[in-house]
């Protein structure tokens, strides 16, 4: 799978500082999409590519922080790279915590941003494959029959087929078979495939 | 047998006739005579019979019977004698003569004996004297007896009629007595829904008895007690005693009616307003024997009086008291009937001299000829509103602008009842109105100069962005021109955009310094006292939220400063602002801000202290520093325009730190005018 083209987008109150950084992110190769507000980047259609956001702390409406917590709580895995024209120090400890990548006073220095960028977009890439895992892992899960969804914590679980089959009470045999179902079904080559095809589906051990 | 036999036989007898030898003539004769006699005889006891069978009334009806019978057989045996002359049955004849004589001596003998009886038997004449005078009797007791008739007829109609009546009369009294029940109780509903307490005084028993309601209204539970006047009046306000007692003085007389209002004092209550009414009865000598009236609790109406009469006189002291506005009101015809405070210092006239005037009087010559107080008038009352801008006269003959008002006042019924006219001044306003401007601007001033923290924050915020466009733009340019085929029309763009945000930057900068300070500082002879305590009226919130007391030891008559006031103020609020950002963490001590005021010689010399936490000696020498700052958000800034203004006011700036006192004191002292 070919991730499509990176997508900068720069949520700016300030027009020229919008037009200036979308100029400075093509120079270098980027694309750049500019919002004046808040509620305008939320309400804009976003391409499914991997990407980050340059956001201003302050901004008419909701603010920077605000929206930053708007997109954790709508699940809107996006780096924050925050600009501010004056920042103190508790405005910056607030945004890293709620996981900015950056926190950068205007004007800044053109290498600290495009590092920042940088560091934001192959964040984003590894989430976004890291979700992709996941979703196709989740689709195969599903097919797996209730027995089976009991079976596979436990072999995963590092239990052998004999105390799997006394637990679930059935026949060794039987275990055997579903657990040969459980590692096609789930396109597992090996059981520390499985195992870590497990982790990745957050499975209760047992 | 054989003997009746013998008896029916002719026998050896000849036959009457021959006696007569056949004489024709004297036979004849005899069956003519005979015959004839025969016949009547025959016939008189059938006509008998018929009369007896017609007079069943007449006395003695058996005689004549007995002489029908007699006369019968006579007439038989004359028919015999006709029979014999041809056949000679004497025997038979005989016979029938015997029976005749039978008859004949019976009917004889019961004359003889009927005779006396016949005899006293009335005679017609006298029967028809007796029967005329009966018949008048007779009459005369029909007549009566008609009379008598017509009369029971009467008095049977009468009877009927006077019985019609009493049922009438019973069926009206009983309606009457439902009606009167139903009046009983809807007068009784009407009592307990309207509240009426009903009273009966008998006067010269003295004694008064309540209805029900009557003892609810005065807080008892409704009894039987009766009263007297001195009990009822001792439930009567004191105030108002002697005035209920003159009120039943003066309706104690023939037709005399009472109609009061007084404050009662309940069981367990406030006092409560009622109205009492009542008429007076008096006798034949016009002498009052009894008063009966109702009583109604009225607090409610009377509170809603008072608070009326309150709103209204609230209103008219509002409205007189406004002096903005001549505000007054005129008649339909536009004569003024009232005149508020505005509209005598507006127009110059006092309310004595011209209520009752024609409001035309404030138009000009040119209006009137226009007939526009007429137009006004007119307008209003058809639209309502009317309104304009235009030039009026004052008392002294002078113009002013106004801009007037007229509103049209009608009544419930819409009937028009007049105008409220609301005139202003415009000149006055237009003047007001640059006053005001002008302390807005200055206020803003102020203001904005009051937290010169926030002032810098936001500077930096502004100048920084042009500078990150500056920035970005320089950044993209150097990388187009560095790329082998550049794009030197985004390049011309970028460069145009970085000319366009220095200058933007450049006017931001001279927009702060025209804030900071006006264009030509101000050199005036000030007294500092005064500044101080203009500068601490600006801050009366944030004293009081921070629990912040302010002392001061001011020098009694300090000589004045030449300085700008409102720099002053700045640099004096600076300080103070900074005193209590710095006692914020304070909780285990009093807050305090001293601030003194010494002339030294030829200066005078300020100091503002706070109780917070001091100094950090290592900082002392960096404090006036451009963007030196502890403090988190500060952007090193306050301290530094402070001091270049004390510098720029020939004075001098400096902050002590006196360990043994907790907190910070900042001195600045300036030249006094005498030196």
């Amino acid at each position: 799978m070919i991730d499509p083209l990176p997508v900068v987008f720069v949520v700016d109150d300030e027009l020229s500082v919008c037009i200036s950084l979308k100029r400075l992110l093509r120079s270098v190769g980027l694309e750049a999409r500019t919002y004046v507000s808040a509620q305008e980047f939320l309400r804009s259609e976003r391409p499914d590519a991997p990407g980050c956001l340059i956001l201003d702390v302050r901004l008419p409406g909701l603010s920077g922080l605000d929206l930053q917590q708007e997109l954790t709580a709508a699940k809107i895995d996006l780096p924050v790279i925050f600009i501010t024209g004056h920042g103190d120090i508790p405005m910056s400890v607030r945004a890293m915590k709620a996981g900015a990548v950056e926190f950068l006073t205007k004007p800044f220095r053109e290498q600290d941003l495009l590092e920042a960028i940088e560091r934001g977009i192959e964040q984003n890439r590894i989430t976004r494959k890291h979700n992709a895992e996941i979703r196709i892992l989740q689709r195969r899960y599903a097919l797996l029959t209730p027995r089976e969804r009991e079976v596979f914590p436990r072999v995963t679980g590092g239990l052998p087929n004999k105390q799997i089959a006394a637990q679930l009470g059935a026949s060794e045999k039987t275990i055997k078979v579903h657990r040969g179902q459980v590692m096609q079904k789930m396109k597992a080559e090996s059981l520390a495939d499985l195992i870590q095809m497990a982790s990745k589906l957050r499975l209760p051990p047992n | 047998m054989q003997h009746l036999r013998a008896l029916l036989s002719s026998g050896p007898y000849m036959p009457h006739g021959y006696c007569f030898l056949w004489n024709r003539g004297l036979v004849g004769l005899h069956v003519i005579s005979d015959s004839l006699i025969a016949l009547s005889y025959l016939s008189i006891p059938f006509t008998l019979g018929y009369f007896v069978r017609k007079r069943r009334d007449l006395p003695f009806h058996w005689m004549f019977l007995c002489f029908g019978v007699f006369i019968l057989a006579c007439g038989i045996t004359h028919a015999m004698e006709v029979w014999t002359l041809w056949h000679a049955d004497y025997w038979v004849s005989g016979s029938i003569k015997a029976l005749t004589a039978l008859a004949s001596v019976a009917t004889a003998i019961l004359l003889v004996k009927l005779i006396p009886h016949a005899v006293s038997l009335p005679s017609p004449a006298a029967m028809r004297l007796e029967i005329a005078e009966r018949r008048r009797a007779e009459e005369a007791l029909s007549v009566a007896k008609m009379e008598l008739e017509r009369r029971v007829e009467e008095r049977t109609r009468e009877l009927r009629e006077v019985n019609e009546e009493l049922v009438r009369e019973i069926e009206q009294r009983e309606q009457l007595e439902q009606s009167l029940k139903d009046s009983e109780e809807q007068l009784r509903l009407a009592q307990e829904a309207s509240g009426l307490g009903v009273w009966d005084w008998d006067t010269r028993a003295d004694k008064i008895v309540w209805s029900a309601q009557h003892f609810r209204i005065f807080g008892f539970e409704p009894n039987l007690d009766t009263f007297d006047l001195v009990s009822v009046v001792a439930l009567v306000h004191p105030e108002d005693r002697l005035a209920l007692r003159l009120s039943i003085r003066e309706a104690l007389r023939p037709g005399g009616e009472l109609e009061t209002e007084y404050r009662i004092l309940p069981q367990n209550g406030q006092p409560r307003w009622v109205m009492s009414k009542g008429r007076t009865h008096c006798d034949q000598a016009g002498q009052p024997f009894r008063m009966i009236g109702v009583t109604l609790d009225v607090t409610e109406r009377r509170e809603a009086e008072e608070e009326l009469r309150r709103s209204e006189e609230r209103f008219r002291l509002l409205i007189e008291g406004i002096a903005d506005y001549a505000i007054f009101m005129l008649d339909p015809a536009g004569f003024v009937t009232s005149w508020n405070s505005g509209a005598e210092r507006i127009k110059g006239y006092r309310a004595q001299e011209i209520i009752g005037q024609h409001f035309s009087c404030f138009y000009g010559d040119e209006d009137l000829r226009q007939g526009k107080p007429a137009i006004a008038l007119r307008e209003a009352a058809a639209q309502g509103r009317f309104g304009e801008d235009g030039w009026r006269l004052r008392k002294d003959g002078s113009r002013f602008r106004a801009n007037a008002i007229l509103t049209a006042l009608v009544d419930q019924q819409g009937e028009l009842i007049g105008f409220a006219k609301i005139t202003r001044d415009l000149t006055e306003s237009r003047r007001a109105e640059e006053a005001i401007q002008a302390a807005q601007a200055e206020l803003a001033r102020v203001v904005r100069a009051t937290s010169l923290g926030e002032l810098t924050a936001s500077i930096a915020h502004e100048i920084n962005q042009p500078l990150a466009a500056i920035v970005n733009n320089a950044n993209a340019s150097s990388r187009l021109l560095a790329s082998p085929e550049p794009n030197l029309e985004e390049v011309r763009q970028a460069v145009e955009d970085i000319a366009e945000a220095g200058t933007r930057a450049g006017e931001i900068i001279s927009r702060i310094r025209g804030l900071l300070k006006k264009a030509a500082p101000e050199r005036n002879p000030l007294d500092i006292n005064k500044v101080i305590h203009e500068t601490l009226a600006l801050i009366p919130g944030v004293l009081e939220t921070q629990h912040i007391s302010v002392e001061m030891e001011l020098e009694a008559a300090p000589p004045p400063v030449l300085g700008d006031r409102v720099q002053l103020q700045q640099v004096l609020l600076n300080l103070l602002m900074n005193g209590i950002e710095a006692m914020h963490s304070i909780l285990d001590r009093p807050r305090v801000l001293m601030i003194r005021s010494d002339a030294l010689g030829s200066r005078l010399e300020v100091a503002v202290q706070d109780s917070g936490t001091g100094l950090d000696p290592r900082h002392v020498p960096r404090i006036f520093d451009t963007f030196f700052t502890t403090k988190a958000s500060g952007m090193g800034m306050g301290l530094s325009i402070s001091r270049s203004i004390i510098e720029a006011h020939s004075g001098r700036l400096w902050a002590s730190h006196d360990p043994t006192a907790k907190g910070a004191t900042f001195h600045f002292s300036l030249p006094t005018t005498g030196s």
